[in-house]
């Protein structure tokens, strides 16, 4: 078992001993509890910010959705890029993905994985692309395709506003803007290697 | 304009001939070639009154395959005036820079185009977001939409990031919906005899409940590069059609139970026909042959009771 193997499994048992106690106390743990002890919005005040701050500079810009053709669009999304990432040059892992959600979305997608057999598994991983390196502010890969989120692990993981989307990115899970592509944070090493 | 499309459609059926050899059309008869024997007989009613489409997918390479297929589209529009399509996902293949948009769609499908036939994406796994701003794919800055055409509502998901949300607007959608047909379409099949993918078991826990419950009738997916029309699945047909530009030969399972007809030893595109209860469709190949078709009744739902 590698180290990270090792590392994972002892975070699953203890948000599995965490799950247990609760549900022996007649409390069912969803992300609603978790959000009552902070946990949640501790992320979801980061992600309104994050929010924020795209909106603000948006405004300055040209719309994307009036877009006349390929070359407008991807015009005024290099525009958004430049000001987004501009503005977070400083960001770095974390900012986004506080280190408690980070272990909640690690023990969703390790009981999600051990749920599925080999076959199951193997259709996540196909489509993953590799990564040479990451980190927040990057572009996910233009070259690589998105790879498919399993709709059932996307239904256990925190809710995002329509503008972010969960991938999974070499064996990290990135949280990327969908109209520019960024990278705004990240959860390493989550998925096994193979 | 009209003249101008006839005489650019008889050039690309010319250029067909070059690269495939296959029987001419009667335009390209008229051109002064040797008369040679037409191909075979279309078997859709092509009534003034009825819905007519396109369906491709995995189309986005702005190789020879897609050019080859966008002109055959192109001839059968001229006899089969369909009046949009619907595009499966995987629309655009490689970086989405500017020129991708131009040589990847408006160039191969620019006679279609220019006759005023409407595009309705869905996205693949190849796909930027983003592609749901450009206004040629109609997605009306939505991953997910709908749109009716005569009696018919369509529902285009975005298989590759399946939200709860989505899957609530999904619901939403057609249990209000009081369109006689209802026919969904994604870039994911939940059903398939592929060796390289396979069905989507995730997806097909999702939406298969709504899809029998609703009264959906056909469900149209890409992903695998070849076509295949499945037995009906408890009663919906699901047919995969993403032989628009890229293939993997052999890729169908042979001994596949769920197999009604498949094809992956071309390319294809097919077209259908919406006429009252009945969907009839026509699969035609690079070379022009009809390598499917066949008539769909309309799904008899009474109550969503009646499908649990």
């Amino acid at each position: 078992m590698t180290p990270a193997r090792r590392v994972l499994n002892t975070m699953h048992q203890s948000i599995v001993g965490v799950l247990v106690a609760a549900a022996m106390s007649s409390e069912v743990p969803v992300w609603g509890q978790t959000a009552a002890s902070g946990t949640l919005q501790e992320f979801e005040a980061h992600i309104t910010d994050y929010l924020k701050l795209r909106q603000d500079l948006g405004s300055k810009l040209q719309p994307l959705s009036t877009a006349a053709d390929g070359t407008d669009l991807a015009a005024r999304q290099a525009a958004l890029t430049a000001a987004i990432r501009a503005a977070r040059r400083t960001a770095k892992p974390g900012d986004v993905i506080p280190p408690s959600v980070a272990r909640l979305i690690v023990a969703a997608i390790v009981q999600d994985i051990e749920k599925r057999g080999p076959q199951a598994s193997r259709a996540i991983f196909e489509e993953i692309p590799p990564v040479a390196a990451l980190a927040v502010n990057r572009d996910y890969p233009a070259e690589a395709a998105l790879a498919t989120m399993p709709p059932l692990l996307l239904s256990t993981l925190p809710e995002l506003p329509e503008s972010l989307q969960y991938r999974f990115l070499g064996r990290s899970i990135v949280i990327m803007d969908v109209d520019t592509e960024l990278i705004i944070d990240y959860v390493p090493d989550v998925l096994p290697t193979r | 304009m009209k003249g101008a499309f006839v005489i650019r459609a008889t050039l690309a059926a010319l250029v067909l001939l070059s690269l495939s050899g296959t029987a001419p059309t009667a335009q390209t008869a008229r051109a002064g070639q040797t008369a040679q024997p037409a191909p075979p007989a279309s078997t859709l009613p092509n009534d003034k009154d009825s819905v007519k489409f396109l369906a491709i997918g995995d189309t986005g390479t702005g190789g020879s395959a897609e050019y080859q297929i966008a002109l055959r589209a192109t001839d059968a529009h001229q006899r089969f005036p369909f009046g949009f399509a619907i595009m499966m996902g995987d629309n655009l293949y490689g970086t989405e820079g500017p020129s991708a948009y131009l040589n990847k769609f408006e160039k191969p499908y620019k006679a279609l185009l220019d006759a005023g036939v409407k595009f309705y994406a869905s996205l693949g796994n190849h796909d930027e977001p983003s592609q749901r701003f450009y206004k040629p794919f109609n997605m009306d800055g939505q991953r997910y939409y709908s749109f009716t055409k005569g009696d018919v509502e369509f529902f285009a998901l975005d298989s590759t990031y399946m939200t709860p949300q989505q899957t609530d607007w999904l619901k939403e959608g057609l249990e209000r919906s009081d369109k006689k047909w209802k026919i969904a379409y994604f870039h994911h099949p939940i059903y398939s005899s592929g060796a390289r993918h396979g069905s989507e078991l995730d997806l097909q826990q999702i939406v298969e409940p709504l899809f029998l419950k609703n009264g959906v009738d056909v469900v149209f997916s890409g992903h695998e590069h070849f076509y295949e029309r499945l037995k009906p699945q408890k009663g919906i047909t699901y047919i995969t059609q993403g032989g628009g530009a890229k293939l993997r030969e052999g890729n169908i399972r042979p001994n596949s139970a769920m197999t009604a007809k498949g094809f992956d030893t071309d390319n294809s595109f097919t077209l259908v026909e919406i006429l009252n209860d009945q969907m009839f469709f026509e699969t035609i190949s690079r070379q022009g042959r009809i390598v499917d078709s066949g008539v769909i009744p309309r799904r008899e739902v009474a109550s969503p009771a009646a499908t649990q």
